[in-house]
Formats: structure tokens, C-alpha cells, sequence
């Protein structure tokens, strides 16, 4: 069967499959942009951009992967004595510790004029 | 103003403070999920729950979810300058560096309030186990 003998309705048929393939693929793009501007600015605007050290800039340090934490968990069952707390609190004591290792977290230091190299003349 | 300085000085900071940040977030995660929660688990479970302990849990849960939404803040706002152009902007730059400043002292008071759920807990704890060894005596 050669071209010749396709029908009008054939021809146009496949001339509307061709025109639907490309609407399908630029549709198919279209939502994947929205989709993604969508996910990015709920990423944004949620502030979980800023709690997310996987970013770049913002990545862990070698040293800070190798500190190894303390394994220790309080279990949640059994009687309790005495004893048991105070393994508690030496452990609990023990992982205050890393957290007190910094020394006046977010102090106000960081942002005085004199840190920041703020000329008096040129505050406002 | 040496803008290009500025920028550079507050980007070191956003990074150092993100450092910090997990620092204490993974702490205090640490400290809920493996000691505060299953204490009162346990309590509970052996039916003799412990009201101060359950309440100061609460107290540490509203600090710790408290500093997470200042920490938000406070880089919403920090982002917000290092996007400011302070050489052609110098007021607004200097009105927003305000701003952060503000922020960043409310984050430091959340750290506090952490702080201070923690040393209740702790005392709480002590109290606790100095009435069992006085049962046992």
C-alpha cells in the first residue's frame, strides 16, 4: 500500500498524533518547570534552606564527621534505680558537653560596627 | 564602606552559624530522643510517671522547636543583607544589619531558654534519684 492510497481522514489523523506528540512533550516540560519552581520555593520560603547543611558553601568539615558521638541510649523499659541515673546523668553530662564546647553561641560580637569595620561616620 | 568586605565578613558568619546550629540541633535532638523521652517512658511504663520530669520535657520540646524558628529567621533575614548592594544602598543596608542584630539576639535567648529546660531536667533528675536512694536506705 503506497501513500497514494491513505484516505484524507488517515493523513490528517497522523498529522494530529505528530501535533499531539510535541504538545504532549512540551506539556510533559512545562509541569516539570512548575513542579520544580513549585518545590524549590516551598524549600525557600519554609526556611529548610537554612537547615540544610548539604548545600554548597555550607557542607560539613572533615573534622566534624570524624567527632564520634556518644552511642548511648537510656532504655525505656525495666525498674529504675538509683543506679541507673546516675549512669544517666554522667552520660546526659557527658553529651551537654559537646553542646557547651562552643563558647556563646550566636553572641552579638560577630556584628558589632567595630567587628564589621563600621566607621562611626559612616553609621546612619 | 568597603561593601565587598562586608559581604565577605557576613558570608563567614552564615557559614559559621550553620556550623553551630547542627552543633546544638543534633544536640538537643540527641538529648530528647535517647535520655528526656525514654526517662518518661519508662516512668510511665512501670506506672509511676514523674509530672515535673513530663512537664520540663514539654518546656525543652517548645525551647528546642523555639530556636529552630528564630534560627530561620534570623538567616532569613541575614540572606536579606548580604543581598543588599551597601554601596549604592547605605541606608538600607545599615537598617537591615539593625534588624539581624535584633534577630540574632533573640536567637541567643532561645539558646537560654534550651538551656535553662536542660538544667531543670537535670536537677529534676537529681532530685529524683536522691528520693530513691532515700527509699532504699
Amino acid at each position: 500500500m503506497t501513500n497514494d492510497n491513505r484516505t484524507d481522514e488517515e493523513i490528517k489523523a497522523e498529522a494530529r498524533g505528530g501535533r499531539n506528540l510535541v504538545i504532549l512533550g512540551i506539556a510533559s516540560i512545562a509541569i516539570s518547570i512548575i513542579t520544580t519552581v513549585a518545590s524549590l520555593l516551598i524549600y525557600h520560603n519554609s526556611g529548610d534552606i537554612y537547615i540544610d547543611r548539604s548545600r554548597p558553601g555550607f557542607l560539613p568539615d572533615k573534622s566534624e564527621n570524624e567527632t564520634k558521638p556518644d552511642n548511648y541510649t537510656f532504655s525505656d523499659s525495666g525498674n529504675i534505680t538509683s543506679k541507673d541515673l546516675e549512669e544517666y546523668l554522667k552520660h546526659l553530662d557527658k553529651t551537654i558537653q559537646s553542646a557547651n564546647n562552643i563558647e556563646d553561641p550566636f553572641s552579638s560580637d560577630p556584628l558589632t560596627d567595630e567587628s564589621l569595620g563600621i566607621k562611626p561616620s559612616e553609621r546612619k | 564602606m568597603n561593601c565587598s568586605s562586608f559581604r565577605q565578613s557576613l558570608k563567614s558568619l552564615q557559614q559559621a552559624d550553620s556550623k553551630t546550629r547542627v552543633i546544638l540541633g543534633t544536640t538537643y535532638q540527641s538529648i530528647l530522643s535517647n535520655y528526656i523521652s525514654p526517662l518518661n517512658v519508662r516512668l510511665t511504663k512501670n506506672n509511676t510517671p514523674n509530672l515535673a520530669l513530663t512537664e520540663i520535657q514539654g518546656d525543652f520540646v517548645a525551647a528546642r522547636d523555639d530556636f529552630t524558628a528564630r534560627f530561620i529567621k534570623y538567616s532569613q533575614s541575614l540572606e536579606s543583607l548580604i543581598a543588599i548592594d551597601c554601596q549604592n544602598n547605605p541606608d538600607d543596608f545599615y537598617h537591615q544589619l539593625e534588624r539581624v542584630r535584633k534577630e540574632r539576639e533573640k536567637l541567643s535567648i532561645s539558646v537560654e531558654k534550651v538551656n535553662e529546660a536542660l538544667d531543670d531536667h537535670r536537677e529534676a533528675v537529681t532530685q529524683f534519684k536522691e528520693s530513691l536512694e532515700k527509699k532504699n536506705d
